[in-house]
């Protein structure tokens, strides 16, 4: 099985090579049949991948321990599940991991055959091939993950217990589709430059990639904050740390592109810097990866110094350089022929959410670098903590939530005062009432009273444009509301459903200030019996038991739980202690609700059952939970195919006289393979 | 047309003044020192009161749990030996054992003592593919204790 994953991978470089040439071959001479032989050569590598990968989850789920890869991830007796989420718990795995993905994505970019695409499918193929040549490098020569031990190993070392958790099945997974999918638009906007192509045609055929990639790293960044809340016990979801701030680096710069592809799209406008954010974004992603599998920046994700630093620096820069030398090179092609006509229209805050964005990712870079760049400036290693980052990125987020308010009900091309006092009444008028009453209920404190104003101010303005557009459907059609309502939303799914995206962000930030701002936090130990007050909260220590399971002593203690004087449940906090690592893990025990969370960690304990605490009231974190699943949804309206209809097809470049143009672009047929999720 | 382009210059001038205003506000607030337990004894003097973190080795004997595992004291070694110790007062982390590489970020005091904010423990090879050194042997009893059999 390991011979045959081995050949497989040596196979699928060798075919990679070989269908950039091809590809290349088939660009320069115009000659369709080489082409074809390219795409043949990269379903080759799709295959190749496929049947390595296979091999490793058989050797995996069989625990054949003559393999190193085997022996260091897993156990005899491990969960099957875990066994197989072994595959992307070393380095070897993750990678083969990220080129298979990638071949199967680029095997999905290259069948679908795209009206005026044709020229740009050889390029495409030649990027994607490029990205997993590099990868398929890696797994050959640098990191394979088929490599045997000298001896076979009588046991496993195991999975790292903290890993064992369904969330870190769905985390990898997410944000490596999020990392990977990024790939296809890079492709596409290479091509687009070689060719001189950089119309609509390959901003059309990405929008739905991109989407696609946005939400998986969307869904792969927010299932990390579950895990390491339920997980790591320090009561929060996110800590800045480098391996983090890499996810939401390309995150930041992909909502980047989302938005000004919109502005191309209807306008015809930043075609040239459409192309640099997509740029940006693929090289982030590629470098969010080696954060994550190299040494460079200490975390608290456990690094391996290798070689492969090396490889993935000196992959971005040779992708950095002929990126930059194509941009400069066709810098005439992306002329456009309109301007910005007035600060208040939509173009200009589009323009300020993308330097919002920028701002965010270029701090955040800034900070998870430091330690790297202070010690080749200064020779000292210098860093700076979660403070740093909340100092810059809050404000700048606040910014950019105020202008998610702002933007939508703005014009293109240039508003009209009148117009705008009308727009913004109401949501100005429920912001002020939002401020008051929080004012009412206690909330003083600026920081978070400004926060919360802000995200009602912009939850308003979206559920304006909501009301407003039932109303006028009401209107024309005389449909009734809810029908009103569904076919609003279908018949525009790209807009409500960023719409709806858009209320998603505003609940998670509403989660986000109640759980930074109003945390509270006590360390305490108890006798059995004796109780402790804390906010709404009286918890009662019952006592600390031990319970012997498979591989494992769990030892756990109870808590009786009342609030406002009523019971409410029993919390078992517990720390159990695995056989094959000397650590044991602690389980945080959660009560929750949507108002606030009572999380508690258990400390130690001693002989006569009293027990120490670590105890955390942490309010509203429900709500950054619920707005991941709105985003959700709301990322799976604007994905949606759209029917064909007549009315589409609006010509890019004609000034939109509408005061909102319906955002429906010319559909693209649906890309087999990516739908149906 | 020029009056909208100075606007919208202007507008976004004032974007990045305050985001190179808030970073650097910021650098000022947060910045600690990264060094190994070597550096640090080498500079004890000049580093007392800073911010710092250090990494290092736990030096497992001399890991002591107090207060039910609420009061943690340790210390933690450099390369050369030197040894550094270091108190914290939170939950005890899971992982606190011989020879393993612990990040503290904390206070210098001037007794010498880090007095740490944050412990961080790295796994050795846990995550990451690491070679095993030959004729490994799983912690936590030998190899035959392991072989549970299939289960």
């Amino acid at each position: 099985m390991g011979t045959l994953g081995r050949l497989a991978l040596a196979g699928a470089l060798v075919a990679a090579v070989f269908g950039i040439a091809a590809f290349v071959l088939g660009a320069v001479r115009r000659d369709g049949r080489w082409v074809e032989v390219g795409r043949r050569a990269l379903y080759g590598v799709a295959l190749l991948t496929t049947v390595a990968s296979a091999a490793l989850l058989f050797l995996l789920v069989t625990s054949d321990f003559r393999y190193e890869y085997v022996a260091n991830y897993t156990t005899r007796d491990l969960d099957l599940l875990y066994k197989i989420g072994a595959f992307w718990g070393g380095n070897a795995g993750s990678l083969l991991l990220w080129v298979w993905v990638l071949s199967l994505l680029s095997a999905a970019a290259v069948s679908t055959r795209h009206p005026g695409a044709g020229r740009l499918q050889p390029w495409v193929g030649t990027f994607l091939l490029v990205t997993a040549v590099f990868f398929l490098t890696l797994v050959n020569f640098v990191s394979p993950p088929f490599r045997l031990l000298p001896e076979p190993a009588a046991e496993g070392r195991g999975l790292n217990p903290l890993l064992q958790n369904p969330g870190m099945m769905l985390h990898p997974i997410y944000t490596y589709l999020g990392y990977v999918g990024f790939s296809v638009p890079y492709a596409y906007a290479m091509a687009a430059l070689i060719t001189g192509d950089t119309g609509d045609v390959w901003l059309r055929v990405t929008r739905r990639w991109t989407l696609l990639a946005w939400l998986f790293l969307s869904m792969g960044i927010l299932y990390g904050g579950q895990w390491a809340y339920v997980e790591l016990g320090w009561g929060g979801y996110w800590a800045w740390d480098p391996v983090e701030n890499s996810s939401l680096m390309p995150w930041l710069t992909g909502t980047a592109f989302l938005h000004t592809a919109v502005v191309q799209e209807q306008r015809g406008m930043l075609k040239g810097w459409n192309v640099v954010l997509i740029v940006i974004t693929f090289l982030l992603t590629i470098f969010g990866t080696f954060l994550t599998r190299s040494g460079v920046v200490v975390s608290v994700h456990a690094f391996a110094n290798g070689p492969l630093g090396a490889f993935f620096l000196g992959f971005i820069g040779i992708m950095a350089v002929v990126s930059v030398y194509l941009l400069i090179d066709r810098s005439r092609v992306y002329a456009s022929p309109h301007g910005i006509e007035s600060l208040l229209s939509r173009e200009a805050s589009f323009l300020l959410n993308n330097l919002l964005l920028l701002g965010i990712t270029f701090a955040t870079l800034w900070g998870t670098l430091l330690p790297v760049t202070s010690e080749l400036v200064t020779g000292m290693k210098v860093g700076v903590g979660p403070p740093f980052f909340n100092q810059v990125n809050v404000p700048l987020g606040l910014a950019l939530v105020l202008l998610m308010g702002l933007g939508p009900l703005l014009p293109w091309r240039r508003a009209q005062m009148e117009n705008l006092a009308h727009s913004y009444l109401y949501p100005v008028a429920f912001a002020t009432l939002a401020a008051a009453v929080l004012l009412l209920a206690g909330v003083t404190r600026t920081a978070p009273l400004v926060g919360f104003t802000v995200a009602a101010f912009a939850a308003a303005a979206h559920v304006q444009e909501f009301i407003r557009g039932v109303q006028a459907r009401c209107q024309v059609t005389g449909e009734r509301i809810p029908v009103a309502l569904v076919r609003l939303i279908s018949r525009n799914r790209r807009r409500y459903g960023g719409y709806l995206v858009h209320l998603a962000i505003v609940v998670m930030v509403t989660g986000f200030i109640g759980s930074s701002a109003y945390s509270q936090e006590a360390t305490v130990t108890l006798r059995p019996g004796e109780p402790f007050a804390m906010g709404r909260y009286v918890l009662t220590h019952r006592g600390v038991w031990a319970a012997r399971e498979d591989d494992h002593v769990e030892v756990f203690a109870r808590l009786g739980v009342s609030k406002d004087g009523r019971d409410i449940g029993v919390l078992r906090p517990e720390k159990q202690l695995f056989r094959y690592n000397e650590q044991p893990t602690t389980e945080v025990a959660v009560l929750g609700g949507l108002a606030e969370d009572l999380y508690v960690v258990l400390g130690g304990w001693d002989d006569t059952g009293a027990a120490s605490y670590k105890i955390y009231i942490n309010p509203l974190v429900a709500w950054v939970w619920i707005g991941q699943y709105l985003l959700l949804a709301g990322t799976l309206v604007a994905l949606w195919p759209e029917p064909e209809r007549v009315t589409s097809g609006r010509r890019v470049g004609t000034p939109g006289t509408l005061p909102a143009p319906a955002e429906a672009g010319p559909t693209t047929a649906p890309v087999t393979g990516l739908t149906g999720r | 047309m020029r009056r909208a382009r100075l606007r919208i210059g202007l507008a976004l001038g004032v974007v990045v003044a305050a985001t190179a205003y808030l970073m650097v506000t910021g650098l000022r607030q947060s910045t600690s020192y990264y060094m190994t337990v070597d550096e640090l004894v080498r500079a004890r003097t000049r580093y007392t009161g800073r911010s710092v973190r250090v990494m290092g080795k736990i030096v497992g004997e001399t890991v002591e749990v107090k207060n039910l595992g609420t009061r943690l004291e340790f210390e933690v070694a450099g390369d050369s030996g030197a040894r550094l110790p270091v108190v914290y007062e939170g939950i005890k982390p899971d992982n606190m054992n011989d020879g393993w590489e612990a990040i503290v970020e904390g206070r210098l005091s001037p007794d010498g003592r880090v007095v740490a904010s944050k412990v961080m423990i790295k796994c050795p090879s846990r995550y990451e593919g690491e070679p095993a050194p030959p004729g490994y042997r799983p912690p936590g009893g030998t190899a035959e204790a392991a072989g549970k059999g299939t289960s």
